[in-house]
């Protein structure tokens, strides 16, 4: 069927995005026709309908944006072609909605760290349902709520103080009785299981070294469980683990310490009993591979800002140490890492070849040994 | 003994479309794929070590005339698990594309290649084929048809654009190899 218009808006970050489409919608007639998001913060939103309803929501639509953030593209194509750009991506996004809420509150922070310190925060605040959270490039992520008027005001002004103590708030935003089609932006919902903490420790690094360097410290020296290894946007990992508070905070302590010796560490952050809905929320297994244990040789890492560059440093090690290949990670953002594992002098050899080599292509991230991994850490990993 | 590899890099995908073309048209070459890290894209080739490094030095100079960054590298007696390495590898789907140009319009944003693809296929009788948004900000949108129509396209594109500070790339190639265009059009990249 043919449209009389198509109205595009493209702005950086969710709480810009979902306010806009808020006063779109109750501006004018208009229908949700696809989004598509591409990487740091940078969303798109499509909409139809004709031409008059189309201009004057995408007008209040990037006025509204404006106010919260970055626009990055406003525009209305009259008579579009409609079945010609019908193989465009953000025709297959999903545009279902959720169920009636009175109101909706976002929070979007750069890295997980303050995000989840402000998602405690709010639903310890108020009675509001955590809907779920996301990440959407450039290290931003958000956190919607759900509830009446006055609790989702009380969790949003909890949590941003909360952000801000830990880590970089980047904005937020209450909608009262929001248009339907707001349901679209939702999260996914928390895959997680709802249970009691005693604590939950986040180390936040850039890159995918520093996280393993992490993991590996936390995991020998306290009494810890690794329940997630995010790997989240802005080439950021964030590394969660859950046990006693004292334990955690000792991990957290030494992981943090740990990740910015081998690489960049972001943010680090102990929360006391979090609450059920955030252990669902953030603390579920998302990227760990299955169980693979092997000898624990020693291990050496690479991480590289080009591909080149970590081809050539791993054909080189290979060539000139005796170490073997055991997998690779690609954190995406001018991050890709591999992993080979020998014993510690070759290792030691391998990482010297890797650090030579891999300079000639671009910048050397991370080359870092672990002389004694932790046993079966490899099996808590992504790469193998 | 296995076959040297050589590797081009450059930041956005026009460039290494072009070079990929350029490489395998210069020598004998097969391509492997390519790769994306969120930032740079690494196009993947094999053969023997002088038609290697002939591949490299036509692809490298083909990609410069689009983007100005461009690295490359050779692997004369590479080690195995490099291949592990080309995270697209080169489909055998696809039709063979026949007399038909590749054009391609590269812009950071996805939202005005909402705009330049409508006003490519009001211009002229082209194929949105892909739209490629493999990179952080960076979307490439490919669209196929007859030389004189993809040419008249893509200038329709640039007008759109205007003096936009997002374009990044705009190129044609008239007469593609069909193993670009499967590794590219019909790729398992999104």
């Amino acid at each position: 069927m043919a449209v009389a218009a198509l109205g595009i808006l493209e702005v950086r970050g969710m709480v810009a995005l979902a306010a806009a489409v808020d006063v779109m919608f109750k501006a004018a007639t208009v229908r949700l026709a696809g989004r598509h998001m591409i990487g740091s913060g940078w969303l798109t939103l499509v909409i139809d309908g004709p031409t008059a309803d189309v201009q004057t929501a995408i007008d209040r639509g990037r006025d509204e944006a404006a106010r919260h953030g970055e626009v990055i593209t406003a525009a209305v194509v009259p008579r579009p072609e409609a079945e010609a750009l019908a193989p465009m991506p953000h025709n297959s996004a999903r545009l279902d909605g959720v169920d009636e809420y009175e109101a909706l509150g976002i929070l979007e922070t750069k890295g997980v760290v303050p995000l989840a310190a402000a998602a405690d925060a709010m639903v310890k605040a108020g009675d509001v349902d955590l809907a779920g959270w996301a990440y959407i490039g450039g290290a931003l992520v958000h956190v919607f709520v759900t509830g009446s008027l006055g609790d989702v005001e009380s969790a949003v002004a909890a949590g941003e103080p909360a952000a801000r103590r830990v880590g970089e708030f980047h904005g937020a935003l209450v909608l009262s009785q929001p248009e339907m089609v707001v349901g679209a932006l939702f999260p996914p919902r928390p895959e997680g299981q709802r249970r009691a903490s005693g604590a939950l420790g986040i180390v936040e690094t850039t890159g995918y070294v520093g996280s393993v360097a992490a993991v590996d410290v936390m995991v020998k020296e306290a009494d810890v469980e690794v329940v997630s290894l995010t790997i989240g946007s802005g080439g950021r990992v964030a590394t969660m683990v859950d046990g006693r508070l004292d334990e955690v905070t000792s991990a957290v302590r030494s992981g943090a310490a740990r990740a910015g010796e081998a690489a960049q560490l972001n943010g680090q952050i102990v929360i006391s009993r979090p609450d059920a809905a955030v252990m669902a929320a953030f603390a579920h297994p998302a990227v760990l591979a299955p169980s693979r244990p092997r000898a624990a040789e020693a291990m050496g890492l690479v991480e590289t800002r080009t591909t080149i560059g970590l081809v050539k440093a791993l054909d080189e090690m290979l060539k000139n140490a005796d170490v073997v290949y055991e997998g690779r990670y690609k954190v995406g953002y001018f991050l890709t890492a591999c992993v080979v594992r020998g014993e510690t002098g070759a290792v030691e050899t391998a990482l010297e070849v890797a650090r030579r080599t891999a300079g000639q292509y671009g910048e050397l991230v991370a080359a870092y040994a672990i002389p004694f991994p932790y046993d079966t850490l490899e099996a808590r990993l992504p790469h193998a | 003994m296995a076959p040297a590899i050589g590797m081009i890099e450059v930041e956005g995908v026009a460039g290494i479309i072009v070079g990929a073309d350029a490489a395998a048209k210069a020598a004998n070459v097969e391509l492997m794929g390519w790769e994306s890290i969120g930032g740079f894209t690494t196009l993947f080739f094999r053969g023997g070590v002088g038609d290697v490094d002939t591949a490299l030095a036509a692809g490298a100079e083909a990609a410069k005339s689009v983007v100005d960054h461009v690295v490359t590298a050779a692997m004369h007696q590479p080690q195995p698990e490099t291949a592990e390495f080309v995270g697209f590898p080169l489909s055998h789907e696809g039709d063979d594309p026949g007399d038909l140009a590749l054009g391609m319009v590269e812009t950071r944003g996805y939202g005005s290649h909402v705009v330049t693809n409508d006003s490519m296929v009001k211009a002229a009788d082209v194929h949105i084929a892909k739209v490629l948004t493999v990179h952080n900000r960076v979307v490439c949108t490919l669209v196929t048809g007859s030389v004189d129509d993809v040419e008249q396209a893509v200038a329709a594109a640039r007008q759109s654009l205007g003096d936009s500070e997002w374009l990044l790339a705009v190129a044609v190639i008239s007469q593609p190899l069909a193993e670009v265009v499967r590794a590219f059009v019909h790729t398992s990249a999104s």
